[in-house]
Formats: C-alpha cells, sequence, structure tokens
C-alpha cells in the first residue's frame, strides 16, 4: 500500500504550480521547480534534462547539489544512462542501488567526483512528445525511493512540463509578432523608398532630356524634382529615427503663440497654392510654456500640412489654428479645417506607421511619429472628424515638463 | 496625315506626370491628357477616348484599382488599353498586383510597371500596346 503524500510534499507542489503561472521566464520557473523539488523529497541531488532537438544529446538543463556545476557540463548521447532510458521509454525508473543497473551512466559520477547510490527518474512529456526528464539523487539519510516520491516527481514533472510547452508557445508567438511587424515596417519603407526613386529616376530622365536638347527649362524642372525629392529623403530617414528611437525631449521655455504663428506663416504659401485661407487665434496668456520647441513645431507644422491638404478639393476650403488655455495644468492647440473629413476606418488608423491617404504624397510617417512625439511629453492628441464636413486636431499639452508633474492629460485630467 | 494617338494619364503627382510625358516625348508625337485625380481621369477617359491609358495605382480618394474597375464597366472605355504604376512594395520583391492585395478587377490591365520606372520598360510596353 502507498504510503500518503505529506503536506510538505503538496505544499511544494502547489507552490510550484504558482510558480509556473505566475512568471514567464523559463529558466527561472525550472530552477525554482527544482529548488523547490530537491527540499521537498530531501535529497542530495537533482538534474533536469532536456533533449537538445538539434543535436539529439541530452543536457543537464538545471542542476542542484554539491556538484551541480560540474554536473551541468556533461552531454550524454540520446538512450544513454537510466535518465536516457527514461526519456526513450517515456516510464519512470526508482533505482536504490544504482551498482545493480547496467542502464547507470558511471562517466557522471566519475568526472563530478559525486557518488550516486540511488536515482528517481521520471520522464517530462507532453501530450504528444518527450521533453526530457527529471532526476532526483540520493535520498537523504540513506533512505530508499518509494512510489511516493514518484508519483509526486511524476506530478512536478507534468507541471514542468507544461511550463516548457507554454514557453515555446509564447517565444513562437513573439517571434511571429516580431516578424510580421518587421514585415510590415520593411514593406511601408520600401514603398517610400520606392516612390522617392521613383522622383529621382524622373527627375533625372527629364535633367538628361533637357542636355541633350539643350532646353534649359527641361533642365530646371527635372533639377528641382531631384531636390525635391532628396528633401523627402532627408524628412523620410529623419521621421524613421525619431519613430525608432525612444527619447526624452529638450524641454526649454518658449511663447507657444510665436511658435504657432511661425509655423503658419512657414504654411502660408502651401495653402495660397492651393486655394486654402489660414487664421491664428494666439492666447497671450501662455507666453511661458516648457515644450520640446523642434519637436512641437513639426507636430503643428505636420497637423496645418495636412489641414491644408484635407481643403485641396473643397471650395474655399480654410484653416483655423489656434491656441487655449485652462486654468489646469495643460494647454491645448486646435487645428481645425473645413476638409473632406476622414471615415470612422480612417480615424481608427490615423496614427498608425506607414498608413496614409494621400497617395504616393504621404509617407504615413508624419502622424505616426508626432503622436509619439506629443506622447513623451506625457501629452495626447485627438481627433473630431466628419466626412464632408472636416476635421479638428487637438494636442493637448503640459505647461511644464512633465517630471516636475503628475499629469494625466490623456485622462484629461487638468 | 494621320491622326496622332491619344494617351491619358491619371496620377495625383505632378512631378510623376512629368516624368512620363518626358519618357512618351521620346517615343513620338502624342495628344497627351492629363488628371490629377480617379475622378476627372474617368470623365476625360469618357470623353477623349484615349488609344491609351496610364495610371498611377496610389492616389488618394479614388485609386488605380477603383478607377480601372469603374473603366471596364462602362462600354465607352472598357476596350481601353490600361497601364498601371505601382509603387506598393511586397516583402517577397515580387511586385504588388491587384490579386497580391487581394482585389478583383474581372480583368487584368494590360501591363504593370512597377515603380522606380525604367524608362526603356516603360516606351517598350507603350510601344507595344499602340503598335508604334
Amino acid at each position: 500500500m502507498l504510503k500518503k503524500i505529506d503536506t510538505a510534499q503538496l505544499d511544494a507542489l502547489l507552490k510550484i504550480i504558482r510558480t509556473i503561472n505566475s512568471h514567464l521566464n523559463l529558466d527561472k520557473v525550472l530552477e525554482s521547480v527544482m529548488d523547490v523539488t530537491t527540499q521537498a523529497i530531501q535529497v542530495e541531488a537533482s538534474s533536469l534534462v532536456l533533449i537538445d532537438e538539434e543535436t539529439n544529446e541530452l543536457l543537464f538543463h538545471v542542476t542542484e547539489g554539491e556538484k551541480a556545476k560540474i554536473i551541468k557540463t556533461i552531454r550524454m548521447k540520446a538512450g544513454e544512462g537510466i535518465v536516457g532510458w527514461v526519456i526513450k521509454e517515456e516510464k519512470a525508473v526508482l533505482v536504490n542501488d544504482v551498482s545493480k543497473d547496467k542502464r547507470f551512466y558511471k562517466a557522471a559520477d566519475k568526472k563530478s567526483g559525486f557518488i550516486t547510490k540511488s536515482i528517481l527518474c521520471v520522464p517530462m512529456c507532453t501530450a504528444d512528445k518527450c521533453l526530457g526528464a527529471i532526476e532526483v539523487i540520493n535520498k537523504m539519510n540513506n533512505e530508499d525511493f518509494d512510489d511516493a516520491d514518484r508519483i509526486f516527481l511524476e506530478a512536478i514533472s507534468s507541471q514542468a512540463a507544461i511550463a516548457i510547452e507554454n514557453a515555446k508557445l509564447h517565444e513562437r508567438i513573439v517571434k511571429n509578432e516580431r516578424l510580421a511587424a518587421i514585415g510590415q515596417t520593411v514593406s511601408g519603407l520600401a514603398h517610400c523608398i520606392k516612390n522617392i526613386l521613383n522622383g529621382i529616376q524622373g527627375g533625372s530622365y527629364i535633367l538628361d532630356l533637357g542636355i541633350k536638347k539643350e532646353k534649359f527649362s527641361n533642365i530646371d524642372k527635372g533639377w528641382g524634382i531631384i531636390k525635391k525629392n532628396n528633401e523627402f529623403m532627408k524628412e523620410l530617414v529623419l521621421d524613421m529615427l525619431s519613430y525608432s528611437k525612444e527619447r526624452e525631449p529638450e524641454y526649454c521655455t518658449v511663447d507657444v503663440n510665436e511658435l504657432v504663428k511661425s509655423v503658419c506663416e512657414l504654411m502660408e504659401q502651401k495653402g495660397k497654392e492651393k486655394n486654402v485661407s489660414m487664421q491664428f487665434l494666439p492666447e497671450e496668456s501662455l507666453n511661458e510654456v516648457e515644450i520640446d520647441t523642434k519637436g512641437v513645431k513639426r507636430c503643428v507644422l505636420n497637423l496645418i500640412s495636412n489641414a491644408i491638404d484635407a481643403c485641396e478639393e473643397v471650395d474655399g476650403g480654410s484653416v483655423d489654428v489656434s491656441v487655449q488655455n485652462t486654468k489646469g495644468k495643460i494647454f491645448r492647440i486646435h487645428v481645425a479645417d473645413s476638409g473632406i473629413g476622414m471615415s470612422s476606418e480612417t480615424q481608427a488608423k490615423l496614427f498608425q506607421v506607414f498608413f496614409s491617404t494621400k497617395g504616393s504624397k504621404g509617407t504615413g510617417l508624419g502622424l505616426a511619429v508626432s503622436y509619439k512625439i506629443i506622447k513623451e511629453h506625457g501629452g495626447n492628441i485627438s481627433v473630431d472628424s466628419k466626412k464632408g464636413k472636416g476635421t479638428k486636431f487637438t494636442i493637448t499639452l503640459p505647461k511644464k515638463r512633465k517630471n516636475n508633474l503628475l499629469l494625466e492629460v490623456s485622462n484629461g485630467r487638468e | 496625315m494621320a491622326e496622332n494617338k491619344k494617351i491619358l494619364i491619371i496620377d495625383d503627382e505632378p512631378d510623376a506626370i512629368a516624368f512620363s510625358e518626358a519618357m512618351l516625348s521620346e517615343l513620338g508625337e502624342f495628344d497627351i491628357e492629363t488628371a490629377i485625380n480617379g475622378l476627372e481621369g474617368l470623365q476625360k477617359a469618357e470623353m477623349i477616348k484615349p488609344d491609351l491609358i496610364i495610371l498611377d495605382i496610389q492616389m488618394p480618394v479614388m485609386n488605380g484599382f477603383q478607377v480601372f474597375k469603374e473603366l471596364k464597366k462602362k462600354e465607352a472605355t472598357d476596350t481601353i488599353p490600361v497601364i498601371m504604376l505601382t509603387g506598393i512594395a511586397s516583402t517577397t520583391g515580387l511586385r504588388y498586383d491587384a490579386k497580391d492585395m487581394g482585389i478583383t478587377l474581372g480583368s487584368e490591365p494590360d501591363a504593370y510597371i512597377d515603380k522606380p520606372i525604367e524608362p526603356e520598360e516603360f516606351q517598350k510596353t507603350v510601344s507595344s500596346i499602340l503598335g508604334l
């Protein structure tokens, strides 16, 4: 008759289950499993052995006990030793005198100087394959291993197998997600570069034609296109770098009205070319805010440029830019246009990298970069748009650098 | 004297139109019309019934595939040959056509030309379609 599993062993099992369920780092989980096992069964040494799928060798992945470090360096062939047999046959083995067991791998004791007397080894299997085994060696006080120990170790082993499978699954998911993200980025980037290259190709062709036919207007046009695309490439690289790098804003104290006004002036020509009128409404009380001037300027420029583009196909299109103070710790910059507006689908993808509705003119990086810059300030960008009516973007920013304040702008607190 | 062949270029990017015009100018004399968006392109196609349409895929509001479908729906435009210009990148290194994008066009365009456009490929394709 089996002796009952004692409370200490049940407690150990519970501890192992909790560890497996609360940690994602597999090595830490397995170390903890073996640590708890060694103490619960009270043995001199223990090992968790895994099959190396590439070399088909047995690896001592986690080792406990006096000679743990040396044991860890040992490599055994598949099927070798008691542990090899257990993995191959997927059956537990309990040997209380290893000297009488032919399967025993003496070389391990010889290399480590450890004297193995008894071994309890159980396979570590999932529903469809054996991943390795757990073995415990030399029960304390020269006691023998019994079936209760085997059942306890089998329970632990099945939990360890689940932990390994979970970790492998997690690793696969992360890898697939990473590959998908890389794929998307590469294809988005390639698309932008192809359009820029097409511009350069076109510019050079027109330039060559101008030289061949001695037509100055062609030379001028071709050269202009090349220069423009050179600028696009520069902007693309800068946007990519801004997007990919985690950075802290470079704060300085500025008059936000001056900043927004200067952007409006920069955009005035573009507005005129596209018959879009532009108004700016300043807020006198906001003459000292702490922001990353370059970053915020880039965002405002981006929003105003988009707003003008959105008005291009609308008769009498207008863009209204304003700055708004609040009684709290934040202020807002609004950019509203009377353009074509956006569908809810477009709005949902708005800040996604490489998403653009501008055909070959858009890189799909502008808003993604703007969003990132504002988030780095601890601020937020929101959008309100109706198809056919127009769009209003609102940048909300802290008046002081975010380190000085505990602001939760994104939650609407002021 | 034979009339010049009529070519309609539909592209939202004026520089890209200039590039196509320059490449065509090396092939001979054509009557070239341009449109900067899909809607204008469809109207002009119906009106002038060109011998060839050069159609960019990525355009705002109405993309090239949508324009192509509309052209094929109408009796006045359904037989006009179409060359589509694509800048969409595929991670496999192959050109993305309608099928790759999961778009059913019904009938296929006469040719796809990848950006950056190789003038030689462009001119060869146009010559072959127009029988020059």
